[in-house]
């Protein structure tokens, strides 16, 4: 892995689904290390895409993405931690299994920091996952994503499914779990909960990043909260 | 990662064809009780009939069972752990995509190959017990007599090949284990190819499933039968011979092959998780 390279590089970066959706359109983006971004856009602006594409579910259609001036592999996945927005974890295990699982193929996972986030969150961790409601789901998922050491946590709606509660403890944990030398790409429709403890923002619409600019300069520029001025910018 | 990868495989995969097996096993033995009773001179109220009749139906049953078991875990688990939600922890993990292939494919022909196993060896116990009864013998003479008739066999064999025996044995398994490898990796191309449907992906996967047949079954008429034709086994020299054998496993190699870079490919650069 290249430490000198940009954390994650998008170059021409194009998804087209179906030869006619245009998901995603010749999209340039550098993501640097060491700081929290928030990806924000309206639906179908092509987050989830980019997203998919870096972690490698994607093929992209043109362009090409690279992590550490490699592109996505066993070596990417190794350094990227990501919560995607649906639930995926297999229904015959049980919450202590799915922790041994991650443990075993993540050495930067740490077991003893995933029982402690269970045991906050009152999670036992001998029930089984398909028992479990869909936003204690989400609350492991967010654990296991959380309980790594990663360079790059990406984080696909990590609040929409879970209670106004748990969501402090959860921004907390997001605060609090990730090194200085990492960064964190937070998808999210709900600005506001998310802005304080944002360093920077990208607005996407139409698969283009139209503006990539640290959250203060936003603010500074516009007089306004990013939240405000991403209604006004996404106004239908 | 491999060694993990089977691990985690081999614990999501053996419930069912464990139970099935288990449950053939004790069918197996309810039918071997009965020939080792008096059962069968006795069944004439309607009641032993009609138990000597399902037993012998869920008998048949079982064997069927254990084989679709075997095949639809193998379908299943291939496309619910790769290309349904689960995919999103499967792909994201820090192995390598053929890792994953192998994985599921070596715990497959595993449990394909210990099914087989398991269904000789019921049949061989029933049929022990079973012959032994209609002809009013022991079982260890049954055994006896079929260790004849199988040393017999062999002789013929070693009168007909001019090769040694354990060769010809050897290339049997090899060819055995890679067409089990084959019908593996057949139905994992085919669910790899149904995810190029925009919907209806399973859809997609059935086309390909008869479509491949369709191509393969050209294949066979093509290459396979002839080859096979100009090879005249019951007067093969032992240079014919290990040409033969050296020409099928060449081609159920490729074959094998051929489908393990398809799906190999698909997965790792056509990857598509909706």
């Amino acid at each position: 892995m290249d430490m000198s390279k940009p954390l994650v590089e998008l170059q021409g970066l194009t998804k087209v689904y179906n030869g006619t959706k245009l998901a995603v359109n010749q999209m340039n983006l550098i993501i640097p290390r060491g700081r929290i971004i928030g990806l924000l856009g309206p639906n179908g602006s092509g987050k989830t895409t980019m997203i998919k594409i870096i972690n490698g579910l994607l093929t992209p259609t043109s362009g090409r993405v690279l992590i550490n001036g490699e592109p996505p592999g066993p070596a990417s996945k190794a350094v990227i931690s990501y919560l995607p927005e649906r639930t995926y974890l297999p229904a015959g295990m049980k919450v202590k299994d799915i922790i041994t699982f991650f443990a075993q193929f993540y050495q930067d996972f740490s077991i003893e920091r995933a029982y402690n986030m269970l045991q906050i969150l009152a999670i036992p961790p001998t029930a089984q996952l398909k028992t479990l409601s869909k936003g204690t789901k989400e609350k492991i998922q967010l654990i296991l994503v959380m309980s790594r050491q990663a360079q790059l946590y990406i984080l696909d709606e990590p609040i929409a499914g879970v209670d106004p509660a748990a969501r402090d403890y959860i921004l907390h944990t997001i605060m609090t779990n990730y090194g200085n030398e990492s960064s964190i790409l937070l998808s999210t429709h709900l600005i506001s909960d998310i802005e304080g403890i944002l360093d920077e923002v990208i607005f996407i619409r139409f698969g283009q990043a139209i503006m990539h600019a640290p959250a203060d300069a936003v603010r500074r520029a516009h007089g306004k909260s990013v939240d405000a001025y991403f209604r006004e910018v996404f106004a239908c | 990662m491999l060694k993990k990868l089977l691990k985690q495989e081999w614990k999501s995969f053996f419930p069912a064809p464990t139970i099935t097996m288990i449950i053939l096993a004790a069918v197996t033995l309810i039918l071997m009780s009965t020939f080792m009773t008096s059962f069968w001179e006795e069944s004439s109220n309607i009641f032993a009939d009609l138990f000597a009749s399902l037993t012998i139906m869920a008998y048949i049953f079982c064997l069927a069972a254990l084989s679709l078991c075997v095949t639809i875990c193998t379908a299943i688990r291939f496309y619910k752990n790769l290309f349904t939600d689960e995919g999103y922890l499967m792909f994201t993990l820090p192995v390598k995509t053929s890792d994953l292939l192998l994985s599921k494919a070596l715990v497959s022909v595993f449990w394909k190959l210990i099914s087989i196993i398991f269904t000789v060896l019921s049949i061989l116990g029933i049929a022990s017990v079973g012959i032994a009864y209609l002809s009013d013998t022991s079982i260890i003479q049954f055994f006896q007599e079929f260790s004849e008739v199988f040393q017999e066999l062999l002789a013929e064999l070693r009168e007909t090949l001019a090769i040694p025996i354990s060769l010809f044995i050897l290339w049997l398994l090899i060819i055995g284990i890679c067409s089990l490898f084959f019908s593996t990796l057949f139905i994992y191309t085919c669910i790899c190819l149904g995810q190029f449907w925009s919907k209806h992906k399973i859809g997609g996967a059935i086309i390909a499933y008869f479509g491949l047949r369709f191509v393969f079954n050209i294949f066979k008429r093509i290459f396979t039968i002839p080859v096979i034709n100009f090879f005249d086994t019951d007067n093969l020299s032992t240079g014919g011979w290990i040409l033969l054998m050296f020409v099928s496993l060449v081609i159920m190699g490729g074959l094998c092959a051929a489908l393990y870079c398809a799906c190999n490919y698909i997965m790792s650069k056509k990857l598509n998780l909706d």
